[in-house]
């Protein structure tokens, strides 16, 4: 045998062990029988499938070395959490809080009206089994991705949103926080949204300064016909912290989508989105920016598959990197041959403010429709020199007129938040 | 109000300005008209501080302080302002929300409090009256999308706003129709007064029928070849910038 992958299968174990040794025991989202089968394929799948390397064409710039070669830990914990600072001013919401990847009972409010449910998958699982059988590991694809694969086969617990009807004035607040060394928190989270009903929610990730953890969460998203939904995802873990995000979402007849993605801070982050239009006349917009500083790493692969006629999404990424920041964008659209008449359109535009930041930015477009309007451009650029000295000239001083410049190139992206105070949260966030 | 003395400037170790003394008095309007290429415009330059140019002789003193010591947003907040001849368009940067942060910025700077939200809107509404600035322009991005005359007319707007000591306009006239020329002087004359100086650059003598200058110079090749008075823009125009280069 090769050694070198006798080397990175032992390494696979070891990861593996660490997490399995930790939970073991413990009653948890993956151990509830509802979802027994998914749990035992999901766990077949990741003992087939190896870590990427960077010879896989999806991780060519992004290495998972840095997280397999530690040891992580699931940890529930029961600490006091400082819970004012994750609160968003200004915002009318619900907050759901889970530490280390465990829902936090005695820090949320749950909901659930004939208008909308809002629960933790640990109570999901008993009060509405048929509804998590019939969703639950359907829309995720556990064998392709090792680590959808790792969070279906321990995730711990997540967030269950079902959305009956119009809910307009409040938003969902999902609040994870990472709190111990060396935790791996895996959320799992499915969302339905009803025909006719429309939702907001808001997810943000923070993790403890100075503490090493992961977070590898999956999100699976049902948006049937003529529903809205909206998903605004703050990022803001610290310099330590992996953060892999895996969501997936399948839309039906006539439905909107929103998701954007705000990177604020974060030490390497891979999010990856899938979006899946179904049915006719679909309306997808993902958003993302992103604001590398010192050595962060950010990587946003998105995936859009028009199936439906008629439909329509909109792409747009921004980042400016700076020090050694590093950004990785791939999105790929893909429509159907029977897609006729879709508009998808792609923009990822960057600022490099410094020598040694760097992007690597790749969008694929397969068309086998033939109807279609489809564009797709990537820039990557400095400050206009010649803005800056305006403005100084106009009696700013630099450090403002980069920033007015900053928020100028972002503002686009941040204002497709529907939400006034992530809108004003993350514009405060901006370096 | 500003002094210049002996000035050379360089960009890319080529020489462009050789030795400018000019000297204009509070009050006082001086024109500045050359040839293309003759250093007008890295005058301006050097004067508001962009950085692309060295300084290798000479001083510059406005109102008694050393200008070459001060950053570029410095030199603005005590006094000195720029209209471009090549206004730049910065999207997404919205016009009043930029111009109110650089005059807070400079009564910050004063140790005074910030402009009240009505005084601010006053301001603006007399200001853009007085350019004739359609109201739609001033709360759009900076210049975008502007037509050339609308940019122009958007500088004199912000210079009306900004109320500088000592305000440089750099061929504001070019690519203006006579109408929006007028509007533009008309802005400039508004502004004249005994404590206010300006340093008008212009290649054609047009713009003095509407903006009467103190002084006029001549600049060629990076120096002050000519100085005179209004007569000496009617010559200029009469006798083309060859009868300078062949003197
Ligand atoms: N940033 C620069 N880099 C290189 N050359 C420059 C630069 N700025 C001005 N120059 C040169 O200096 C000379 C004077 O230019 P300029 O000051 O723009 O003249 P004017 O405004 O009188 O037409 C020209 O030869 C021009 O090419
Ligand atoms: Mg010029």
């Amino acid at each position: 045998m090769d050694t070198t992958v006798e080397n990175i299968t032992s390494k696979k174990d070891q990861f593996i062990a660490s997490i399995d040794g930790t939970i073991a025991g413990a009653s948890t989202l993956s151990t509830s029988h509802v979802v027994a089968s998914i749990v035992e394929s999901a766990k077949e799948s990741l003992a087939s499938l190896s870590f990427p390397t960077t010879r896989t064409e999806a991780w060519k710039y992004t290495r998972v070395g840095k997280i397999i070669n530690q040891k992580f830990e699931v940890k529930p914990t029961e600490t006091q959490v400082e819970i004012g600072t994750y609160h968003i001013p200004g915002i009318q919401a619900i907050e759901m809080v889970f530490v280390n990847g465990f829902f936090r009972a005695d820090l949320s409010e749950t909901l659930e009206n004939n208008v909308i449910s809002v629960l933790p998958m640990s109570e999901a699982v008993s009060k509405y089994p048929e509804m998590v059988k019939q969703y639950y590991g359907t829309i995720a694809n556990d064998k392709k991705d090792i680590f959808t694969a790792l969070n279906t086969s321990y995730s711990t617990d997540g967030l269950f949103i079902h959305v009956k009807g119009e809910y307009k004035d409040t938003a969902i607040h999902l609040i994870h926080i990472n709190d111990s060394d060396q935790v791996i928190a895996q959320c799992r989270n499915l969302i339905i949204t009803e025909p006719n009903s429309h939702a907001k929610i808001v997810t943000s990730y923070h993790s403890k300064k100075d503490i090493s953890s992961f977070c590898n969460q999956v999100t699976e998203v049902v948006v049937k016909e003529n529903s809205f939904l909206s998903i605004d995802k703050i990022q803001q873990e610290s310099e330590q912290a992996f953060h892999i995000s895996n969501d997936f979402v399948t839309q039906e007849k006539d439905s909107t989508f929103h998701l954007n993605t705000f990177t604020l801070t974060g030490g390497w982050i891979r999010n990856n989105l899938h979006v899946h239009a179904k049915g006719n006349g679909t309306n997808t917009d993902m958003y993302g920016l992103y604001q590398p500083i010192l050595k962060q790493h950010i990587d946003n692969h998105t995936l859009m598959i028009h199936d439906g006629t008629d439909g329509e999404s909109n792409e747009l990424y921004k980042g400016i990197l700076y020090d050694k920041g590093k950004a990785v964008f791939n999105g790929k659209v893909i429509v159907a041959i029977d897609a006729q008449r879709t508009n998808a359109y792609q923009t990822n535009a960057n600022v490099l403010l410094s020598d040694d930041a760097s992007v690597n930015s790749k969008p694929e477009l397969e068309i086998y429709a033939d109807d279609v309007k489809c564009s797709h451009g990537s820039t990557t650029g400095q400050f206009d020199e010649e803005a800056l000295f305006y403005l100084m000239a106009r009696g700013i001083k630099k450090d403002t007129a980069k920033r007015l410049l900053t928020e100028a190139f972002l503002k686009e992206v941040v204002d497709h938040s529907d939400i006034l105070a992530v809108r004003e949260l993350v514009l405060r966030y901006l370096h | 109000m500003i002094k210049i003395t002996n000035l050379h400037a360089s960009v890319e170790g080529t020489e462009i300005l050789k030795g400018i003394n000019l000297e204009i008095k509070p009050g006082e309007v001086h024109a500045i008209m050359g040839p293309n290429g003759s250093g007008k415009s890295t005058l301006a330059s050097v004067l508001a501080g962009r950085e692309d140019y060295e300084i290798t002789e000479g001083s510059i003193e406005f109102l008694d302080k050393d200008l070459l010591d001060m950053d570029i947003d410095v030199r603005a907040k005590e006094g000195l302002f720029l209209a471009f001849q090549y206004p730049v368009e910065i999207p997404g940067v919205s016009n009043v929300n930029f111009l109110k942060a650089a005059i807070n910025e400079k009564r910050k700077y004063f140790g005074q409090d910030d402009i009240s939200a009505k005084e601010f809107l006053t301001a603006v509404k007399e200001n853009s009256a007085l350019v004739e600035l359609d109201g739609k322009l001033k709360n759009r991005s900076v210049n975008e999308g502007f037509s050339g005359g609308e940019k122009k007319r958007n500088d004199i707007f912000q210079m009306a706003m900004l109320q500088p000591k000592f305000a440089i306009l750099d061929e504001t006239d070019s690519g203006l129709d006579i109408d929006a020329l007028q509007v533009v002087a008309k802005g400039v004359n508004a502004m004249r007064n005994d404590n206010r100086s300006f340093l008008i650059i212009t290649h054609y003598q047009r713009l003095l029928d509407y903006i009467v200058p103190d002084f006029v110079h001549v600049l060629y090749d990076g120096q002050i070849v000519k100085s005179g008075t209004k007569e000496l823009a009617m010559e200029m125009e009469e006798k083309g910038y060859d009868w300078i280069k062949n003197n």
